[in-house]
């Protein structure tokens, strides 16, 4: 198929116009990706070193004992509670 | 020959009609509409998110065996609280303290009646998501109305002003409506970085007594072979206590016979600024409108006890949604940071004050 100068324009500038359009419509119905988060409860014998990171559970807070340290038997403390985000 | 004339034709009709649209303002008309609609699409974002968090705090109501919590969350959703007249000053900071603790004492007593039988830590969790959804309800009613206003009184400056700014404001919103969650739940939040502070001081000294006053922890212990005072919002449920009134009222009590006062706060960090660096400076870091603010000033200023201040920096977002690792290890490079203030600064047996200022949800003492 030839094309003339004039119609190569026309196309060009039809094609300029459905991607801009496409474009504003993409702006409005596309939502930035959230990064999918887990959080987790870290916690550690009151006694020895022994530290375990856990799901966090409703009602866990820092400070609270929960649990037995499996190296020395004395209790487990919440040291720290985060979120880590998910690599996919 | 005859395909050529034909696209003269067309190429004159666009040009004709780009230059009609150009001189009748329909161009303007056109884009817009297309901002209007953007706009509303992403006001019925907000809409959902303030519609999703009052469901969910009177879901949360109802399981805790509140009668009618529909018709008080309705009452309360639109609560306001009118900043004090600033072109007078004399007496503001009290004025504001005044209207402040009116704004807390009222949604506490509605709280309190409304959940009779509920502890005091779910009513502090359900008075910041409470919070949360008024914030949440303002902002969609807020947009709506320059929304409304710019069609009916089509102007596209308006639009057009808040089309740029609608990303920034999705953020606060979405932000927002996560921050329900950690509230909800319990969660320590970026600005809870203070109280874990304060925590971790508490946990690695050792502690002569503890007492709560204004909601608020007071903790003496022995740190580094000094007297230490360490001072918490009372955790672990949702509550940012009154650190500044404690603070000062402790300077008072000792006669200004402190040698050493260092706060530590959450602070919004610049562009380009990595989560949970941590900065040193002087003045009093806390967040608050102004009366604890001041009150560290000026107990401080009085009996000329240095004041130290640390911040961890995050940006808003992080502030309010639950607390990300690299914060919580912030947290915890913060509390040695603490502790080689007071050594440097101060000499054995000396009393030093430590303020970990924030929201201590999920944080106890």
């Amino acid at each position: 198929m030839n094309f003339d100068q004039n119609t190569l324009i026309m196309i060009a500038i039809v094609a300029m116009i459905i991607a801009t359009i496409v474009k504003t419509l993409l702006d409005v119905y596309r939502r930035p990706k959230e990064p999918v988060t887990v959080v987790k409860t870290l916690l550690k014998c009151i006694e020895c070193d022994y530290i375990q990171e856990v799901d966090y559970q409703q009602g866990d807070f820092i400070g609270l004992l929960k649990g037995k340290c499996p190296k020395c038997s004395s209790s487990l403390r919440v040291r720290g509670i985060y979120a880590i985000e998910l690599k996919e | 020959m005859a395909d050529s004339s034909w696209l003269d034709y067309v190429w004159q009709l666009m040009f004709i009609t780009f230059f009609i649209m150009i001189i009748t303002g329909t161009n303007q008309r056109i884009q817009m509409k297309i901002w209007i609609y953007d706009i509303r699409s992403k006001l019925n974002v907000i809409r959902s998110y303030a519609e999703s968090s009052r469901a969910k705090i009177i879901d949360a109501l109802r399981k805790l065996g509140a009668r009618d919590p529909e018709y008080s969350i309705a009452k309360y959703i639109d609560f306001f609280a009118i900043s004090p007249v600033e072109i007078e000053p004399i007496d503001i900071i009290k004025r504001l303290d005044h209207i402040l603790r009116t704004e807390e004492r009222a949604i506490k007593n509605f709280f309190e009646k409304l959940l009779p039988n509920a502890g005091k830590y779910e009513r502090s969790l359900l008075e910041s998501s409470l919070e949360v959804a008024i914030v949440l309800n303002y902002l969609y009613k807020v947009i709506r109305h320059y929304i409304l206003l710019g069609e009916k009184q089509n102007n596209w400056v308006l639009i057009m002003q808040l089309q740029l700014q609608m990303p920034e404001i999705m953020k606060v919103a979405a932000t927002y409506y996560k921050a329900l969650d950690a509230f909800m739940s319990a969660k320590p939040v970026g600005d809870s970085v203070g109280a874990i502070v304060a925590y971790r001081l508490i946990e690695e000294s050792n502690v002569l007594s503890r007492k709560i006053v204004e909601d608020t922890a007071i903790v003496e212990a022995r740190l580094a072979s000094r007297r230490v005072f360490i001072i918490k919002a009372e955790g672990p449920g949702s509550n940012v206590g009154k650190p500044g009134k404690v603070l000062s009222d402790l300077v008072e009590e000792f006669n200004g016979n402190i040698d050493l006062v260092i706060t530590v706060d959450a602070a919004l960090k610049l562009e380009g600024e990595e989560d949970g660096e941590i900065s040193e400076g002087v003045g009093a870091a806390i967040g608050d409108p102004g009366p604890e603010k001041i009150a560290i000033e000026r107990a401080t200023a009085k009996y000329n006890i240095p004041l130290r201040a640390l911040v961890i920096k995050m940006d808003l977002a992080s502030a309010l949604k639950p607390l990300k690792k690299e914060l919580y290890e912030a947290a915890e490079r913060a509390v040695d940071y603490v502790k080689r203030l007071i050594v440097e600064n101060t000499l054995e047996n000396a009393t030093v004050i430590v303020a970990g200022i924030g929201n201590t949800v999920g944080v106890a003492q």
